[in-house]
Protein backbone atom coordinates (compact mmCIF):
# COMPACT_ATOMS: atom_id res chain seq x y z
CA UNK A 1 0.00 0.00 0.00
CA UNK A 2 1.43 3.78 -0.74
CA UNK A 3 0.00 6.09 1.77
CA UNK A 4 1.03 9.79 1.87
CA UNK A 5 0.91 11.46 4.55
CA UNK A 6 0.05 15.43 4.34
CA UNK A 7 1.33 17.13 7.86
CA UNK A 8 2.58 20.23 6.94
CA UNK A 9 1.28 21.49 10.26
CA UNK A 10 3.15 19.39 12.18
CA UNK A 11 1.12 19.53 15.17
CA UNK A 12 -0.38 16.18 15.02
CA UNK A 13 3.03 14.33 14.52
CA UNK A 14 2.60 11.73 17.01
CA UNK A 15 -0.10 10.59 14.98
CA UNK A 16 1.75 10.71 11.75
CA UNK A 17 4.69 9.03 12.62
CA UNK A 18 3.09 6.39 14.26
CA UNK A 19 0.69 5.36 10.87
CA UNK A 20 3.63 5.82 8.82
CA UNK A 21 5.86 3.32 11.13
CA UNK A 22 2.60 0.83 10.52
CA UNK A 23 2.88 1.39 7.37
CA UNK A 24 6.51 0.44 6.55
CA UNK A 25 5.90 -2.33 9.11
CA UNK A 26 3.28 -3.84 7.31
CA UNK A 27 5.71 -4.08 3.92
CA UNK A 28 3.97 -0.54 2.44
CA UNK A 29 5.02 2.77 1.69
CA UNK A 30 5.17 5.96 3.78
CA UNK A 31 5.65 9.06 2.29
CA UNK A 32 5.33 12.54 4.25
CA UNK A 33 5.07 15.65 3.24
CA UNK A 34 6.51 17.96 6.20
CA UNK A 35 6.47 21.93 6.22
CA UNK A 36 9.87 21.96 8.18
CA UNK A 37 12.47 18.95 8.88
CA UNK A 38 13.39 20.26 12.14
CA UNK A 39 9.97 20.47 13.74
CA UNK A 40 9.63 16.79 14.06
CA UNK A 41 13.27 16.25 15.41
CA UNK A 42 11.29 15.09 18.83
CA UNK A 43 9.08 13.07 16.44
CA UNK A 44 11.76 10.33 14.87
CA UNK A 45 10.37 8.78 11.56
CA UNK A 46 11.07 4.88 11.47
CA UNK A 47 13.53 3.79 8.81
CA UNK A 48 11.86 3.34 6.03
CA UNK A 49 9.40 6.03 6.08
CA UNK A 50 10.37 8.68 2.96
CA UNK A 51 9.96 12.14 4.68
CA UNK A 52 9.48 15.44 1.81
CA UNK A 53 9.68 19.28 2.35
CA UNK A 54 6.63 20.82 0.95
CA UNK A 55 8.18 23.68 0.05
CA UNK A 56 10.26 21.75 -2.82
CA UNK A 57 7.10 20.08 -3.73
CA UNK A 58 4.56 20.95 -6.85
CA UNK A 59 1.02 19.23 -5.62
CA UNK A 60 0.01 18.62 -9.78
CA UNK A 61 2.05 19.12 -12.62
CA UNK A 62 1.01 20.70 -15.78
CA UNK A 63 -0.12 18.18 -17.85
CA UNK A 64 -2.24 16.73 -15.03
CA UNK A 65 -4.09 20.15 -14.66
CA UNK A 66 -4.39 20.65 -18.66
CA UNK A 67 -5.55 16.67 -18.65
CA UNK A 68 -8.42 18.07 -16.00
CA UNK A 69 -8.84 21.00 -18.38
CA UNK A 70 -9.74 19.48 -21.35
CA UNK A 71 -11.23 16.48 -20.19
CA UNK A 72 -13.67 18.06 -17.94
CA UNK A 73 -14.08 21.34 -16.90
CA UNK A 74 -14.39 22.82 -20.64
CA UNK A 75 -16.57 20.56 -21.91
CA UNK A 76 -19.09 20.95 -18.57
CA UNK A 77 -18.77 24.72 -18.89
CA UNK A 78 -19.74 24.15 -22.60
CA UNK A 79 -22.69 21.73 -21.76
CA UNK A 80 -23.91 24.47 -19.12
CA UNK A 81 -23.75 27.09 -22.12
CA UNK A 82 -25.57 25.21 -24.21
CA UNK A 83 -27.88 23.21 -22.31
CA UNK A 84 -30.79 25.33 -21.86
CA UNK A 85 -34.12 25.83 -22.72
CA UNK A 86 -35.71 22.43 -25.47
CA UNK A 87 -31.48 21.54 -25.75
CA UNK A 88 -31.50 21.06 -21.82
CA UNK A 89 -32.59 17.48 -21.91
CA UNK A 90 -30.06 15.93 -25.11
CA UNK A 91 -27.20 17.97 -23.64
CA UNK A 92 -27.78 16.93 -20.23
CA UNK A 93 -27.57 12.97 -21.92
CA UNK A 94 -25.08 14.02 -23.90
CA UNK A 95 -23.21 15.94 -21.08
CA UNK A 96 -23.56 12.14 -18.89
CA UNK A 97 -22.42 10.19 -22.37
CA UNK A 98 -19.06 12.30 -22.42
CA UNK A 99 -18.06 12.25 -18.44
CA UNK A 100 -18.29 8.25 -18.90
CA UNK A 101 -16.18 8.60 -21.86
CA UNK A 102 -13.76 11.00 -20.32
CA UNK A 103 -13.37 8.62 -17.11
CA UNK A 104 -12.22 5.68 -19.04
CA UNK A 105 -10.34 7.60 -20.84
CA UNK A 106 -8.53 9.43 -17.54
CA UNK A 107 -8.40 5.84 -16.10
CA UNK A 108 -7.39 4.07 -19.34
CA UNK A 109 -5.47 6.19 -21.36
CA UNK A 110 -3.96 9.25 -19.40
CA UNK A 111 -3.27 8.52 -15.99
CA UNK A 112 -1.00 5.14 -17.23
CA UNK A 113 0.62 7.70 -19.22
CA UNK A 114 1.17 10.12 -16.67
CA UNK A 115 2.49 7.71 -14.02
CA UNK A 116 4.94 6.08 -16.57
CA UNK A 117 6.19 9.52 -18.10
CA UNK A 118 7.00 11.28 -13.98
CA UNK A 119 6.76 8.17 -12.24
CA UNK A 120 6.89 10.76 -8.98
CA UNK A 121 9.58 12.41 -10.57
CA UNK A 122 11.40 15.12 -7.94
CA UNK A 123 9.38 17.49 -7.06
CA UNK A 124 6.28 16.92 -8.62
CA UNK A 125 3.26 14.98 -6.23
CA UNK A 126 0.66 13.60 -7.57
CA UNK A 127 -1.86 12.01 -5.81
CA UNK A 128 -3.14 9.30 -8.03
CA UNK A 129 0.33 7.69 -7.33
CA UNK A 130 -0.98 6.82 -4.29
CA UNK A 131 -3.49 4.42 -2.28
CA UNK A 132 -4.32 6.33 0.33
CA UNK A 133 -3.52 10.10 1.26
CA UNK A 134 -3.81 10.76 5.36
CA UNK A 135 -4.92 14.28 5.88
CA UNK A 136 -2.90 14.88 8.78
CA UNK A 137 -3.61 17.93 10.14
CA UNK A 138 -5.77 21.45 9.73
CA UNK A 139 -2.99 22.70 7.89
CA UNK A 140 -2.54 20.45 5.47
CA UNK A 141 -6.43 20.20 4.35
CA UNK A 142 -5.96 22.85 1.30
CA UNK A 143 -3.02 20.68 -0.21
CA UNK A 144 -5.45 17.14 0.15
CA UNK A 145 -7.64 19.19 -1.78
CA UNK A 146 -5.26 19.90 -4.58
CA UNK A 147 -4.21 16.48 -5.26
CA UNK A 148 -7.02 15.40 -5.20
CA UNK A 149 -9.28 18.03 -7.19
CA UNK A 150 -8.10 16.11 -10.27
CA UNK A 151 -10.10 12.68 -9.61
CA UNK A 152 -13.17 12.20 -10.64
CA UNK A 153 -15.83 12.17 -8.27
CA UNK A 154 -16.19 8.56 -8.56
CA UNK A 155 -12.63 7.51 -8.48
CA UNK A 156 -11.83 4.98 -5.71
CA UNK A 157 -8.19 5.82 -5.61
CA UNK A 158 -6.41 7.58 -4.00
CA UNK A 159 -8.76 6.52 -0.94
CA UNK A 160 -8.04 10.17 1.43
CA UNK A 161 -8.44 9.78 5.27
CA UNK A 162 -8.22 11.44 8.72
CA UNK A 163 -6.20 8.16 10.27
CA UNK A 164 -4.78 5.06 8.81
CA UNK A 165 -7.65 3.60 11.60
CA UNK A 166 -10.42 4.77 9.59
CA UNK A 167 -9.82 2.37 6.57
CA UNK A 168 -11.85 -0.71 6.14
CA UNK A 169 -10.58 -2.38 2.83
CA UNK B 1 -40.89 4.38 25.45
CA UNK B 2 -38.71 5.57 22.15
CA UNK B 3 -39.47 3.93 18.88
CA UNK B 4 -36.24 2.20 18.26
CA UNK B 5 -32.72 1.84 20.09
CA UNK B 6 -30.84 4.36 18.22
CA UNK B 7 -28.13 6.21 20.04
CA UNK B 8 -25.58 8.46 19.54
CA UNK B 9 -22.56 9.78 21.69
CA UNK B 10 -21.33 12.93 21.02
CA UNK B 11 -17.28 13.10 22.38
CA UNK B 12 -14.80 15.70 22.34
CA UNK B 13 -12.49 12.75 23.58
CA UNK B 14 -12.30 9.45 22.36
CA UNK B 15 -8.44 7.14 21.83
CA UNK B 16 -6.98 7.57 18.07
CA UNK B 17 -3.56 7.47 17.09
CA UNK B 18 -2.61 11.32 18.22
CA UNK B 19 -3.58 10.50 21.99
CA UNK B 20 -4.29 6.83 22.23
CA UNK B 21 -5.53 6.73 25.87
CA UNK B 22 -7.39 10.18 25.27
CA UNK B 23 -10.92 9.08 26.33
CA UNK B 24 -10.70 5.75 27.55
CA UNK B 25 -13.53 6.41 29.65
CA UNK B 26 -15.71 7.19 27.18
CA UNK B 27 -14.99 4.09 25.12
CA UNK B 28 -15.38 1.89 28.08
CA UNK B 29 -18.72 3.94 28.26
CA UNK B 30 -19.96 2.82 24.74
CA UNK B 31 -18.35 -0.77 25.15
CA UNK B 32 -20.58 -1.21 28.23
CA UNK B 33 -23.59 0.48 26.91
CA UNK B 34 -23.88 -0.76 23.05
CA UNK B 35 -24.98 -4.32 23.70
CA UNK B 36 -28.82 -4.29 24.03
CA UNK B 37 -28.80 -1.30 21.41
CA UNK B 38 -30.03 -0.98 18.51
CA UNK B 39 -27.64 0.77 16.71
CA UNK B 40 -24.97 3.31 18.68
CA UNK B 41 -23.07 5.75 16.61
CA UNK B 42 -20.25 7.74 18.43
CA UNK B 43 -19.36 11.22 16.86
CA UNK B 44 -15.67 12.20 18.01
CA UNK B 45 -14.64 16.04 17.79
CA UNK B 46 -11.32 16.43 17.75
CA UNK B 47 -9.89 19.77 17.78
CA UNK B 48 -7.33 20.46 14.95
CA UNK B 49 -5.53 23.13 15.58
CA UNK B 50 -4.07 25.48 12.76
CA UNK B 51 -1.25 28.02 14.21
CA UNK B 52 -1.97 30.62 11.37
CA UNK B 53 -5.27 32.69 11.74
CA UNK B 54 -5.00 33.61 8.49
CA UNK B 55 -5.14 30.25 6.61
CA UNK B 56 -8.87 29.33 8.57
CA UNK B 57 -10.59 30.65 5.62
CA UNK B 58 -8.77 28.36 3.11
CA UNK B 59 -8.76 25.54 5.81
CA UNK B 60 -12.49 25.54 6.17
CA UNK B 61 -13.39 25.70 2.56
CA UNK B 62 -11.03 22.79 1.78
CA UNK B 63 -12.26 20.90 5.31
CA UNK B 64 -16.02 21.13 3.71
CA UNK B 65 -14.60 19.34 0.41
CA UNK B 66 -12.46 16.63 1.85
CA UNK B 67 -15.45 16.13 4.29
CA UNK B 68 -17.04 14.70 0.93
CA UNK B 69 -14.47 11.70 1.03
CA UNK B 70 -12.66 11.43 4.16
CA UNK B 71 -15.50 11.51 6.81
CA UNK B 72 -16.90 7.98 7.39
CA UNK B 73 -18.54 5.50 9.67
CA UNK B 74 -16.07 2.59 11.01
CA UNK B 75 -16.81 -0.27 13.56
CA UNK B 76 -16.03 0.35 17.11
CA UNK B 77 -16.02 -1.91 20.11
CA UNK B 78 -18.91 -3.61 21.05
CA UNK B 79 -21.04 -3.42 17.26
CA UNK B 80 -20.76 0.70 18.02
CA UNK B 81 -19.66 2.58 14.81
CA UNK B 82 -17.49 5.54 14.81
CA UNK B 83 -17.04 8.95 13.09
CA UNK B 84 -14.18 10.92 13.69
CA UNK B 85 -14.78 14.86 12.59
CA UNK B 86 -11.40 16.98 12.95
CA UNK B 87 -12.31 20.56 13.74
CA UNK B 88 -9.89 23.22 12.60
CA UNK B 89 -9.74 25.87 15.22
CA UNK B 90 -7.19 28.73 15.80
CA UNK B 91 -5.78 31.20 18.92
CA UNK B 92 -7.03 30.36 22.55
CA UNK B 93 -11.27 30.52 21.65
CA UNK B 94 -13.00 29.93 24.95
CA UNK B 95 -15.20 27.29 25.85
CA UNK B 96 -18.41 28.09 24.69
CA UNK B 97 -16.36 29.45 21.40
CA UNK B 98 -15.23 25.65 21.15
CA UNK B 99 -18.62 24.36 21.52
CA UNK B 100 -19.76 26.49 18.68
CA UNK B 101 -17.21 25.27 16.38
CA UNK B 102 -17.80 21.72 17.09
CA UNK B 103 -21.47 22.20 16.81
CA UNK B 104 -21.01 23.44 13.08
CA UNK B 105 -18.55 21.02 11.98
CA UNK B 106 -20.69 18.09 13.27
CA UNK B 107 -23.80 19.66 11.69
CA UNK B 108 -21.12 19.78 8.55
CA UNK B 109 -20.35 16.36 8.94
CA UNK B 110 -23.97 15.38 8.94
CA UNK B 111 -24.52 16.75 5.81
CA UNK B 112 -27.01 19.71 7.45
CA UNK B 113 -29.20 17.13 8.99
CA UNK B 114 -29.93 16.36 12.43
CA UNK B 115 -28.88 13.45 14.15
CA UNK B 116 -31.15 10.56 13.41
CA UNK B 117 -31.03 9.03 16.72
CA UNK B 118 -33.78 9.11 19.07
CA UNK B 119 -31.59 9.35 22.07
CA UNK B 120 -28.00 11.51 22.34
CA UNK B 121 -25.82 11.14 25.14
CA UNK B 122 -23.04 13.97 25.32
CA UNK B 123 -19.92 13.08 27.17
CA UNK B 124 -18.81 17.38 29.17
CA UNK B 125 -21.49 19.70 29.52
CA UNK B 126 -20.06 22.30 26.22
CA UNK B 127 -18.13 20.63 23.57
CA UNK B 128 -21.08 17.49 24.20
CA UNK B 129 -23.96 18.66 25.60
CA UNK B 130 -24.32 22.31 23.58
CA UNK B 131 -23.19 19.94 20.41
CA UNK B 132 -25.36 17.74 21.34
CA UNK B 133 -28.37 19.75 21.68
CA UNK B 134 -27.62 22.25 18.97
CA UNK B 135 -27.90 19.00 16.10
CA UNK B 136 -29.99 16.93 17.88
CA UNK B 137 -33.55 16.20 16.60
CA UNK B 138 -36.52 18.20 18.19
CA UNK B 139 -37.76 15.39 19.59
CA UNK B 140 -34.67 13.54 20.82
CA UNK B 141 -33.95 13.23 24.18
CA UNK B 142 -30.49 14.76 25.24
CA UNK B 143 -28.62 13.29 27.97
CA UNK B 144 -25.06 14.57 29.13
CA UNK B 145 -22.39 13.29 31.47
CA UNK B 146 -19.79 15.59 32.93
CA UNK B 147 -16.30 14.87 33.86
CA UNK B 148 -14.27 17.38 34.04
CA UNK B 149 -11.66 18.74 36.11
CA UNK B 150 -11.20 22.18 35.27
CA UNK B 151 -14.99 23.56 35.45
CA UNK B 152 -13.59 25.94 37.61
CA UNK B 153 -12.06 27.70 34.19
CA UNK B 154 -14.99 26.79 32.20
CA UNK B 155 -16.90 28.52 34.66
CA UNK B 156 -15.04 31.74 35.29
CA UNK B 157 -15.90 32.66 31.59
CA UNK B 158 -18.90 34.60 31.44
CA UNK B 159 -19.90 33.14 27.61
CA UNK B 160 -19.23 29.15 28.70
CA UNK B 161 -20.87 29.91 31.72
CA UNK B 162 -23.91 31.09 29.93
CA UNK B 163 -24.05 28.14 27.68
CA UNK B 164 -23.88 26.06 30.53
CA UNK B 165 -26.79 27.12 32.04
CA UNK B 166 -28.56 26.56 28.87
CA UNK B 167 -27.34 22.87 28.34
CA UNK B 168 -28.42 22.43 32.11
CA UNK B 169 -31.94 23.72 31.19
CA UNK B 170 -32.50 22.20 27.72
CA UNK B 171 -30.99 18.46 28.45
CA UNK B 172 -33.03 15.89 29.68
CA UNK B 173 -30.88 14.37 31.84
CA UNK B 174 -27.09 15.73 33.87
CA UNK B 175 -25.39 13.68 35.40
CA UNK B 176 -21.51 14.08 36.95
CA UNK B 177 -19.67 11.07 37.55
CA UNK B 178 -18.46 11.62 41.46
CA UNK B 179 -19.12 15.04 43.65
CA UNK B 180 -16.90 16.93 42.62
CA UNK B 181 -17.67 17.53 39.55
CA UNK B 182 -21.69 18.08 41.22
CA UNK B 183 -20.67 20.67 43.93
CA UNK B 184 -19.43 23.02 42.00
CA UNK B 185 -22.11 22.91 39.03
CA UNK B 186 -25.07 22.72 42.02
CA UNK B 187 -23.54 26.05 43.49
CA UNK B 188 -22.85 28.10 40.52
CA UNK B 189 -26.54 26.86 39.27
CA UNK B 190 -28.55 26.72 42.24
CA UNK B 191 -31.84 26.22 40.27
CA UNK B 192 -30.67 23.17 38.58
CA UNK B 193 -29.03 21.67 41.45
CA UNK B 194 -31.64 18.78 41.53
CA UNK B 195 -31.23 18.27 37.87
CA UNK B 196 -28.11 16.96 38.52
CA UNK B 197 -27.26 13.68 39.33
CA UNK B 198 -24.68 10.46 39.56
CA UNK B 199 -23.68 7.92 37.44
CA UNK B 200 -19.99 6.61 37.14
CA UNK B 201 -17.82 5.46 34.64
CA UNK B 202 -17.69 2.16 33.52
CA UNK B 203 -15.16 0.07 34.06
CA UNK B 204 -14.05 -3.61 32.72
CA UNK B 205 -14.50 -6.27 35.13
CA UNK B 206 -12.82 -8.82 32.53
CA UNK B 207 -10.35 -11.42 33.86
CA UNK B 208 -8.12 -10.95 36.78
CA UNK B 209 -4.77 -11.22 36.40
CA UNK B 210 -2.80 -14.79 35.94
CA UNK B 211 -1.26 -14.64 39.52
CA UNK B 212 -1.74 -12.66 42.42
CA UNK B 213 0.60 -10.07 44.10
CA UNK B 214 2.90 -11.40 46.05
CA UNK B 215 4.73 -8.29 47.02
CA UNK B 216 4.84 -4.61 46.50
CA UNK B 217 7.63 -3.86 44.63
CA UNK B 218 6.61 -3.15 41.08
CA UNK B 219 4.94 0.18 41.15
CA UNK B 220 2.78 1.75 38.47
CA UNK B 221 1.94 5.00 37.81
CA UNK B 222 -0.77 5.57 35.06
CA UNK B 223 -1.65 9.45 33.79
CA UNK B 224 -0.98 12.66 32.21
CA UNK B 225 2.27 13.94 33.42
CA UNK B 226 0.94 16.79 34.56
CA UNK B 227 1.15 19.17 38.10
CA UNK B 228 -2.30 17.89 39.05
CA UNK B 229 -1.14 14.10 39.30
CA UNK B 230 1.11 14.45 41.29
CA UNK B 231 3.85 12.60 39.35
CA UNK B 232 6.70 14.55 40.79
CA UNK B 233 5.73 14.04 44.25
CA UNK B 234 5.88 10.24 43.19
CA UNK B 235 8.98 10.34 42.07
CA UNK B 236 10.43 12.15 44.75
CA UNK B 237 8.54 9.56 47.30
CA UNK B 238 9.88 6.13 45.20
CA UNK B 239 13.33 7.72 45.40
CA UNK B 240 13.07 7.35 48.90
CA UNK B 241 11.40 3.93 49.12
CA UNK B 242 14.00 2.67 46.82
CA UNK B 243 17.25 3.63 49.20
CA UNK B 244 15.55 1.39 52.00
CA UNK B 245 14.30 -1.35 49.42
CA UNK B 246 17.08 -1.67 46.24
CA UNK B 247 14.62 -4.25 44.24
CA UNK B 248 11.77 -1.43 44.07
CA UNK B 249 10.92 -0.68 40.27
CA UNK B 250 8.49 2.02 39.09
CA UNK B 251 7.02 2.61 35.84
CA UNK B 252 5.55 5.90 34.85
CA UNK B 253 2.76 5.42 31.65
CA UNK B 254 1.66 8.55 30.50
CA UNK B 255 3.05 11.71 28.49
CA UNK B 256 2.73 15.57 29.59
CA UNK B 257 4.30 18.87 29.86
CA UNK B 258 6.40 17.37 32.71
CA UNK B 259 7.82 14.33 30.81
CA UNK B 260 11.28 15.93 30.41
CA UNK B 261 11.73 17.00 33.60
CA UNK B 262 10.87 13.88 35.35
CA UNK B 263 13.15 12.24 32.96
CA UNK B 264 15.89 14.39 34.08
CA UNK B 265 15.34 14.29 37.88
CA UNK B 266 15.22 10.61 37.50
CA UNK B 267 18.73 10.90 35.78
CA UNK B 268 19.70 13.04 38.57
CA UNK B 269 18.09 10.92 41.34
CA UNK B 270 20.81 7.97 39.64
CA UNK B 271 16.88 6.45 39.29
CA UNK B 272 17.33 5.63 35.25
CA UNK B 273 18.27 2.26 35.58
CA UNK B 274 14.66 1.16 37.31
CA UNK B 275 12.65 3.96 36.22
CA UNK B 276 10.94 2.95 33.30
CA UNK B 277 9.11 5.36 30.74
CA UNK B 278 6.48 4.18 28.57
CA UNK B 279 4.66 6.91 27.22
CA UNK B 280 0.82 7.11 26.34
CA UNK B 281 -0.35 3.15 25.45
CA UNK B 282 -3.79 2.24 23.99
CA UNK B 283 -6.06 1.15 26.89
CA UNK B 284 -5.96 -2.81 26.19
CA UNK B 285 -1.91 -2.30 26.97
CA UNK B 286 -3.05 -0.48 30.00
CA UNK B 287 -4.91 -3.04 31.20
CA UNK B 288 -2.15 -5.43 30.49
CA UNK B 289 0.22 -3.12 32.60
CA UNK B 290 -1.63 -3.00 35.76
CA UNK B 291 -1.90 -6.64 35.61
CA UNK B 292 1.86 -7.17 35.63
CA UNK B 293 2.94 -4.85 38.16
CA UNK B 294 2.22 -5.11 41.76
CA UNK B 295 0.74 -1.64 42.59
CA UNK B 296 -0.70 1.03 41.14
CA UNK B 297 0.10 4.45 42.68
CA UNK B 298 -2.46 6.97 42.40
CA UNK B 299 -1.08 10.16 43.78
CA UNK B 300 -3.23 12.65 41.92
CA UNK B 301 -4.02 16.22 43.64
CA UNK B 302 -7.46 16.26 42.34
CA UNK B 303 -9.61 13.66 40.87
CA UNK B 304 -13.18 13.40 39.79
CA UNK B 305 -13.48 9.67 39.48
CA UNK B 306 -10.25 7.71 39.39
CA UNK B 307 -10.82 5.13 37.16
CA UNK B 308 -7.51 3.49 36.59
CA UNK B 309 -8.03 2.90 40.80
CA UNK B 310 -10.87 1.06 39.81
CA UNK B 311 -9.03 -0.41 36.95
CA UNK B 312 -6.79 -2.01 39.25
CA UNK B 313 -8.77 -3.43 41.90
CA UNK B 314 -10.80 -5.22 38.81
CA UNK B 315 -7.30 -6.32 37.65
CA UNK B 316 -6.56 -7.72 41.09
CA UNK B 317 -3.53 -4.84 41.63
CA UNK B 318 -3.91 -3.17 45.07
CA UNK B 319 -3.45 0.44 45.04
CA UNK B 320 -2.13 3.79 47.08
CA UNK B 321 -4.08 6.45 46.26
CA UNK B 322 -4.56 10.16 47.53
CA UNK B 323 -8.07 11.56 48.92
CA UNK B 324 -8.43 13.76 46.10
CA UNK B 325 -12.00 14.21 45.41
CA UNK B 326 -13.65 11.19 43.34
CA UNK B 327 -11.37 8.37 44.70
CA UNK B 328 -12.65 8.84 48.40
CA UNK B 329 -16.55 8.26 46.60
CA UNK B 330 -15.45 5.73 44.08
CA UNK B 331 -13.68 3.63 46.58
CA UNK B 332 -15.98 4.23 49.48
CA UNK B 333 -16.46 1.23 52.29
CA UNK B 334 -13.38 -0.80 50.28
CA UNK B 335 -10.74 1.52 51.12
CA UNK B 336 -9.10 -0.38 53.29
CA UNK B 337 -9.63 -3.69 51.47
CA UNK B 338 -7.90 -2.57 48.21
CA UNK B 339 -5.22 -0.90 49.30
CA UNK B 340 -4.11 2.66 51.34
CA UNK B 341 -5.50 5.93 50.98
CA UNK B 342 -3.35 9.09 51.71
CA UNK B 343 -3.84 12.67 52.07
CA UNK B 344 -3.29 14.81 49.16
CA UNK B 345 -0.26 16.75 50.46
CA UNK B 346 3.04 18.73 48.70
CA UNK B 347 5.04 16.41 51.08
CA UNK B 348 6.51 13.06 49.25
CA UNK B 349 6.64 11.93 52.34
CA UNK B 350 2.85 11.27 52.73
CA UNK B 351 3.69 9.07 49.51
CA UNK B 352 6.49 7.29 51.05
CA UNK B 353 4.88 6.61 54.61
CA UNK B 354 1.46 5.37 52.81
CA UNK B 355 3.49 2.97 50.99
CA UNK B 356 5.00 1.70 53.85
CA UNK B 357 1.89 1.40 56.22
CA UNK B 358 0.47 -1.08 52.92
CA UNK B 359 3.34 -3.16 52.80
CA UNK B 360 3.25 -3.80 56.29
CA UNK B 361 -0.34 -5.02 56.54
CA UNK B 362 0.22 -6.83 53.20
CA UNK B 363 -1.10 -9.31 52.24
CA UNK B 364 -2.99 -10.35 55.09
CA UNK B 365 -4.52 -7.12 56.25
CA UNK B 366 -5.90 -6.26 52.17
CA UNK B 367 -8.99 -8.01 50.98
CA UNK B 368 -8.55 -7.54 47.28
CA UNK B 369 -11.38 -10.11 46.18
CA UNK B 370 -13.99 -8.29 48.72
CA UNK B 371 -13.34 -5.00 46.90
CA UNK B 372 -13.37 -6.32 43.19
CA UNK B 373 -17.20 -7.53 44.00
CA UNK B 374 -17.98 -4.13 45.72
CA UNK B 375 -16.92 -2.35 43.15
CA UNK B 376 -17.90 -4.46 40.24
CA UNK B 377 -21.47 -4.01 41.43
CA UNK B 378 -21.06 -0.42 40.95
CA UNK B 379 -18.77 -0.01 38.07
CA UNK B 380 -18.96 -3.28 36.11
CA UNK B 381 -20.11 -2.79 32.27
CA UNK B 382 -23.38 -4.47 33.09
CA UNK B 383 -24.28 -2.07 35.90
CA UNK B 384 -23.02 1.04 34.48
CA UNK B 385 -24.75 -0.09 31.10
CA UNK B 386 -27.81 -1.00 33.15
CA UNK B 387 -28.02 2.53 34.90
CA UNK B 388 -27.97 4.26 31.05
CA UNK B 389 -30.39 2.16 29.59
CA UNK B 390 -32.75 2.89 32.70
CA UNK B 391 -32.07 6.55 31.89
CA UNK B 392 -32.55 6.38 28.21
CA UNK B 393 -34.97 3.56 27.32
CA UNK B 394 -37.31 3.74 30.46
CA UNK B 395 -40.86 4.31 30.19
CA UNK B 396 -41.27 7.07 33.05
CA UNK B 397 -38.50 9.21 31.69
CA UNK B 398 -39.87 9.13 28.24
Amino acid sequence: MRVLFLAVGGNRRRAVADEAARVVTEGGRATVVVAKERSWLDTPFAPGVEVVVRSGMELRSPPRSMEWLLLFRLPRKVYRTVGRGPLRAPVSLMGRLHERAARRVQRGVVLPLLRRRHKDGPGVLHGSSYDVIIVGDAASMPDAVKLTAGASADEVRPEVAYSLAHLTG
Amino acid sequence: MPASRDVAIITPWYPNSQSPFGGAFVQAMVAATAPGCDRVTVFHCDPWKLRDESRLPAVEKAHKRLMKRALRSVPDVAGAELVYVPVPLTGRPSFAERAHSYAENLRLALGGQPIPADVVHAHVGLRGGFVALDNARPDARVHVTEHSTFLDQVLAQPDSREMYGEVLRRCTSFNAVGDPVREPLAEAFPEQAAKIGLIPNAIDFGPKRAEPVRELRRWLYLGSLIERKGVGLLVEAFATCHDKDPDLRLTIVGEGVLGAELTARVAELGLSDVVDFTGSIPPAEALRMIATHDLLVHPSRLETFGMTIVEAIAAGTPILVTRSGGPQETLAGVEEAAGEMIDVTDDPATISEGYWRLRDRFPAGLDLARAREVLAGRYSFEAVGARHHELWFSRERA
